[in-house]
């Protein structure tokens, strides 16, 4: 069995009862950065479980926003879209893999981004519509990253309207809905 | 460059920890800037591979100083009072008290040295802010400017000194009995006494005569043409370039339509980067505001960037009857009116649209760029600081998604 959530209480305990009375009170610098860490470890324990989650996510969603640029990309560039649809195949292989560690899930996950930056970068020079599709659905896809981002951010408190940030498990099991146990 | 499994697609980010002549020579040919900022951020590449930043002791920041002042001051001096000052995610500020002899005069001055890190955040020049503080002395209230060290000959950077600014930013209660940050909540006595002190350094500051002044660090863009708009794009996208460790789509189509609108400038004003609220320094007891702070982004280019940035809705404040306050200050349908009746200048919409979503693209380059660069080198004394501002990329995100719906 696993103890880093465990440890990482233990670790939070140890700065905040036993090192941070021992900072000395007249380095600002020190203080604010001890209290940063135990920020950044209490952060961390919450998030932990959902890390693999998160790396699952980024994959489903570099595939969807690149399907969605599919069909416009042959009018932009015929090698670029040969190279989506590999990197795009390699990121469902990966992800259908149970085996796929995360960092390697993540490069898979950097191919297709990859491929997408360099996708929106030609559209700069192609036929305008051709442009304005690719960035219209760019535009649209990045909704979803942006609402997960705020979502996993949230503990942080930089929101300027947290009533409207989404469930991180419902953006997290979007494919594979969480059953919660009937009480 | 190296590429991965995707032949002629570069993803491979760890390069820019150590980036190769030719990298940046290739960023420098592609983002034409002004020439300290090339200077800057090429001297920012070159050194990238060097050690991490180490905090410096403050016998060490007292044997810089000490180098400095013997080159400055004629005859004797003592230092007192030395000290750290917290905040400040960018600069390493101490203070300290200086007793000296100034052409025949005894003075006793209360002083700041503002130091780089290795790298910070924004990459900015010692060199411009001191510059732009010592033009505008005497036109607006800003700290009087001492002794620059331009190449960190004493200093282990390049740093400045400038003298102590008495004051607060914000009222230690607000009427509603709260002390908040950015959006602070001046309340209707505070806002009768600071709005027109706010807008009148504005004013100022644009209106300044930059033909006045001979610059050494700082290019004056060419008005009727999209130069400065051009070179700001340009300094955000190498930057974002060099610091990167991630793709990020949305940030494609946002530099893919700066490109294409870029605005013409009709007159170059200096612009302070990030004139708002908690950037000023007032008297608590005289409500008279003593010290504009912070002019590590200024430069000479549009107004509109100041000004779009100003508005931006997240330095504001909407009070209990839904009136919002650009930077808990002015009412928003009133600012932009008596911004052109004090300066003569007319505000441009489309100008304003184009550096609200510059300034946007702007935070992202440096909050999920520049503070993962800087972090995982650790190359400055706020590492922890920079990781955390990363969780200021959503609702930037957000706010650049919408701004772009919008103009699309």
């Amino acid at each position: 069995m696993d103890h880093s959530e465990n440890t990482l209480r233990a670790v939070i305990k140890s700065l905040t009862d036993a090192v941070a009375p021992a900072v000395d009170p007249t380095d600002p610098l020190a203080n604010e950065q001890l209290r940063l860490c135990v920020e950044y470890l209490e952060f961390l324990r919450v998030r932990l479980d959902d890390l693999h989650g998160r790396s699952r996510f980024e994959a489903g969603h570099a595939i969807r926003l690149a399907e969605s640029l599919s069909s416009a990309t042959v009018d932009v560039d015929a090698r670029l879209a040969t190279l989506l649809a590999e990197a795009v195949a390699a990121a469902h292989e990966a992800l259908s893999d149970p085996a796929m560690r995360p960092a390697q899930l993540g490069e898979r996950t950097k191919q297709v981004l990859g491929v997408v930056r360099e996708i929106v970068r030609a559209s700069a020079s192609s036929d305008p519509d051709v442009r304005a599709q690719i960035e219209s659905a760019v535009l649209a896809g990045s909704e979803e990253r942006v609402d997960f981002d705020r979502s996993w951010y949230q503990p942080y408190g930089f929101d300027p309207v947290p009533a409207t940030i989404k469930d991180l498990d419902a953006l997290l099991y979007r494919d594979h809905p969480r059953k919660v146990a009937a009480s | 460059m190296s590429t991965t499994d995707t032949p002629g697609v570069v993803v491979d980010f760890t390069m820019a920890d150590d980036p190769t002549d030719e990298f940046i020579e290739d960023l420098r040919r592609r983002f034409p800037t002004e020439r300290e900022v090339d200077a800057m951020l090429t001297r920012k590449m070159r050194r990238r591979s060097g050690s991490p930043y180490t905090r410096t002791s403050i016998e060490e920041f007292s044997a810089s100083l000490h180098s400095l002042l013997r080159t400055e001051v004629d005859g004797e001096y003592e230092v007192s009072e030395l000290r750290w000052f917290t905040g400040g995610v960018s600069k390493i500020q101490v203070g300290f008290t200086l007793e000296w002899v100034d052409e025949g005069r005894p003075r006793r001055d209360r002083l700041v040295v503002r130091m780089d890190p290795k790298e910070g955040s924004n990459a900015t020049s010692r060199a411009r802010e001191f510059e732009l503080v010592r033009a505008l002395d005497g036109t607006i209230p800003v700290p009087r400017p001492f002794w620059l060290d331009a190449e960190g000959k004493h200093f282990p950077e390049p740093a400045l000194i400038y003298a102590f600014a008495e004051g607060i930013t914000k009222p230690r209660t607000t009427t509603t009995g709260k002390v908040s940050g950015l959006g602070t909540n001046f309340g209707p006595e505070w806002r009768e006494k600071l709005a027109p002190q706010f807008m009148d350094a504005l004013a100022k500051i644009h209106t300044f005569d930059v033909g006045s002044t001979t610059f050494e660090s700082l290019d004056v863009p060419e008005a009727g043409t999209t130069q400065a708009a051009s070179w700001l794009l340009n300094q955000a996208r190498r930057t974002w370039e060099e610091d990167r460790g991630e793709d990020l789509p949305l940030m494609e189509v946002t530099a893919n339509w700066l490109e294409r609108n870029l605005p013409t400038m009709d007159h170059a004003s200096i612009v302070h980067g990030d004139f708002r609220s908690g950037n000023f320094l007032f008297d608590e007891e005289t409500g008279q505001v003593n010290a504009w702070l912070d002019w590590e982004r200024g430069h000479i280019g549009d107004r509109h960037r100041d000004l779009a940035w100003t508005t931006n809705e997240s330095f504001g404040h909407y009070d209990e009857n839904g009136t919002y306050y650009v930077c808990g200050l002015v009412p928003r349908e009133e600012f932009f009116d008596r911004y052109e009746e004090a300066t003569g200048l007319s505000v441009d919409q489309e100008k304003l649209t184009f550096f609200r979503i510059l300034n946007a693209y702007q935070i992202i380059v440096s909050t999920l760029a520049s503070a993962y660069r800087v972090a995982r080198l650790g190359k400055s004394h706020q590492d922890i600081m920079l990781t955390r501002v990363e969780g200021l990329v959503p609702s930037t995100a957000a706010q650049l998604r919408q701004l772009l719906k919008e103009n699309l």
